[in-house]
């Protein structure tokens, strides 16, 4: 397990070129957080134009839990998971105030790299979006572009650690050359999913991951993020109620871009305390 | 009783227009197949001397010496002057030389561009950039020509060449004499000509790229150059290749622009600094003087360039159809490269 060792050196390495910068002035949000907290979000707002998306937000995600960002569609639980790597930079006329800090460092002030911030915080889309080449250079591709590995063997092991991660190894390891669209929809989000832990996150952002796939693709992917957990910090947003109470640590409910309801699962779903929450989980709202 | 319902096999509904209407587009559709059909006919009759008389010769040598007032003799039953050798090697050189440097600047300067409006530049300059490219495309050749003679030309003699001269003179077909009109002026006449062309089909091949895969990159850390190089460029690359063939195509057949800058040269070109001559260039140049051969094969044997030409533009088009339908490139294996 040398490669991981030296794999992880060299994130934290870029790590701490990243982030560490900006110490001085995030040590005021560092005094606040508590140990386990990896993301705190205060005060965030956040505006597309003249539009009001996100409504002063406070939130935190926890170290290794799986925090569910959940609420009916268009109440911005998209927006709120892509500003936490900040994918949501090149969209025309976004605008942010306030703080999300990544282990107390403000991830929107000027010393921090987005692209090197994605290393840190990967993500998961709606729609399964592997790249039209082989299952192997899908999983290589993140690895290859910011030199991970040192030769083939290196890549060889990182592509099949990404893959057994997430539990597709044993359904590809003889076609890895094959191409990545002949898989089905729910191999291709798992490889998806391989191919961002491929690149070493230790927060994966998942953005309703199994909206597009069926019930069983759907089961196996919730296992696979129990699994992940382990491992890494995660954040999930979706609309699935029962997907939400399966997986869930910590849930927050969103409505009209403002935080209505914040608990731990699954206290929120037996024991809603607000109208609009229990309206919502019993399904008289969508 | 009988107006109730409404019939399903009344005659007169049948109506005679459909099958007029039919009649009349398919004559017009097969009328480019006719007219393609007549045209090779024509030319051919017309350089039928020259391909008999001349034979091989005339793909493999580089002396044009029409023999205007020698004296007119019978070879083959065909008349030909005495003496007279029709070669078009330094044409054939000169068309496909200038073109592949057109290509060799056009492409990047046209993906370039293509790149700055899909993807790095402001969305309110699309509309300008785009506006001045088709402005750009519909420039009469002869003023690109006219632009060349006045102020490419003379810049490229004064200032161009003799700086490829002083840093490249090791590479040997950047030294020697420097002519004012030739390689370098209609290389990069022709490369402004194609720019519109391939930076306008390379720009809606790159809007084509999904919106999820260079998510799917940018989440994976890839900074918008590489977002462009491993993700959009490959994408698009049918389009960009596609692009580049039809400005290619429109390249090699270009007449009026590099005539005037071609240099009318009658011998092959040993630097990028000599003059050249292309088919086309040189069939309008002399196609007058053609005339005056009392013998006709002066006019065959323009024909014959014109017959030559029209094959190199037919097989470039055709192969370029070809590789962008089938073959490789609509193989997804080869579509993102790492």
């Amino acid at each position: 397990m040398d490669l991981m060792e030296a794999q992880q050196e060299r994130m934290s390495k870029e790590k701490s070129e990243t982030l560490e910068r900006s110490d001085e002035n995030t040590s005021s949000i560092n005094s606040q957080m508590s140990p386990g907290d990896r993301i705190r979000m205060s005060s965030l707002n956040v505006y597309y134009g003249n539009s009001h998306v996100l409504k002063d937000l406070n939130l935190t995600i926890e170290d290794r839990k799986i925090t569910v960002i959940m609420g009916p569609s268009g109440c911005g639980k998209s927006t709120l998971i892509r500003t936490l790597n900040r994918m949501n930079d090149t969209v025309h006329a976004f605008k942010l105030t306030g703080e999300i800090a990544l282990d107390g460092i403000n991830i929107y002030s000027k010393e921090v790299n987005p692209t090197l911030l994605k290393l840190r915080v990967g993500m998961v889309f709606q729609k399964p979006n592997p790249f039209p080449i082989s299952i192997y250079d899908n999983v290589a591709f993140g690895p290859k572009i910011h030199k991970l590995s040192k030769n083939r063997a290196e890549m060889d092991e990182i592509v099949m650690q990404a893959l057994k991660q997430a539990a597709l190894w044993e359904e590809v390891k003889d076609r890895l050359k094959a191409n990545a669209l002949s898989l089905s929809g729910g191999q291709q989000q798992r490889l998806c999913i391989a191919r961002a832990l491929a690149v070493r996150p230790e927060i994966l952002l998942l953005d309703e991951p199994a909206s597009a796939l069926d019930p069983g693709s759907t089961a196996k992917v919730q296992e696979l993020m129990v699994e992940l957990k382990k491992d890494l910090t995660l954040v999930l947003v979706t609309h699935n109620m029962q997907q939400a109470a399966t997986v869930a640590n910590k849930v927050a409910f969103l409505y009209n871009g403002s935080l209505v309801e914040v608990g731990q699962s699954p206290d929120i779903f037996e024991n809603p305390q607000k109208k609009v929450t229990e309206d919502y989980i019993s399904g008289r709202l969508t | 009783m009988g107006e109730t319902t409404h019939s399903l096999s009344d005659k007169r509904y049948r109506s005679i227009s459909d099958s007029v209407y039919k009649i009349v587009t398919l004559a017009l559709c097969s009328m480019s197949f006719v007219f393609i059909i007549i045209l090779l006919i024509v030319l051919f009759h017309a350089s039928l001397a020259s391909i008999v008389v001349n034979g091989l010769r005339f793909f493999t040598t580089t002396t044009w010496n029409p023999a205007i007032n020698s004296k007119v003799i019978s070879v083959d039953g065909f008349s030909a002057m005495w003496g007279a050798n029709y070669g078009m090697l330094v044409f054939f050189v000169g068309t496909l030389g200038s073109s592949i440097l057109a290509l060799l600047v056009g492409v990047p300067v046209g993906v370039g561009i293509a790149l700055f409006i899909s993807e790095f530049g402001p969305k309110r300059l699309d509309g300008p950039i785009t506006l001045l490219l088709q402005l750009m495309a519909g420039i009469p050749s002869v003023i690109f020509g006219f632009w060349g003679i006045l102020i490419l030309s003379p810049w490229i003699r004064k200032f161009f060449a003799p700086a490829l001269g002083k840093y490249l003179f090791f590479i040997p077909i950047f030294s020697g004499q420097v002519y004012s009109s030739g390689f370098l002026s209609s290389g990069f006449i022709l490369a402004l000509m194609i720019i519109p062309i391939i930076a306008s089909i390379s720009r809606d091949a790159m809007a084509q790229t999904p919106v999820l895969l260079k998510e799917g990159g940018r989440a994976l850390g890839l900074t918008d150059w590489e977002i462009s190089r491993k993700i959009v460029i490959p994408y698009a690359r049918q389009g960009i290749i596609g692009g580049s063939i039809l400005g290619l195509g429109r390249a090699l057949g270009e007449t009026m622009a590099v005539a005037l800058v071609c240099g009318g040269a009658d011998f092959l070109p040993k630097t990028m600094f000599y003059p050249i001559n292309t088919l086309s260039a040189f069939i309008v140049t002399s196609l007058d003087s053609a005339f005056t051969d009392p013998s006709g094969m002066y006019v065959a044997a323009l024909g014959e360039l014109a017959l030559v030409l029209l094959a190199i533009t037919m097989i470039v088009n055709i192969s370029a159809r070809l590789l962008v339908s089938k073959g490789f490139l609509s193989n997804p294996e080869n579509v993102v490269q790492v």
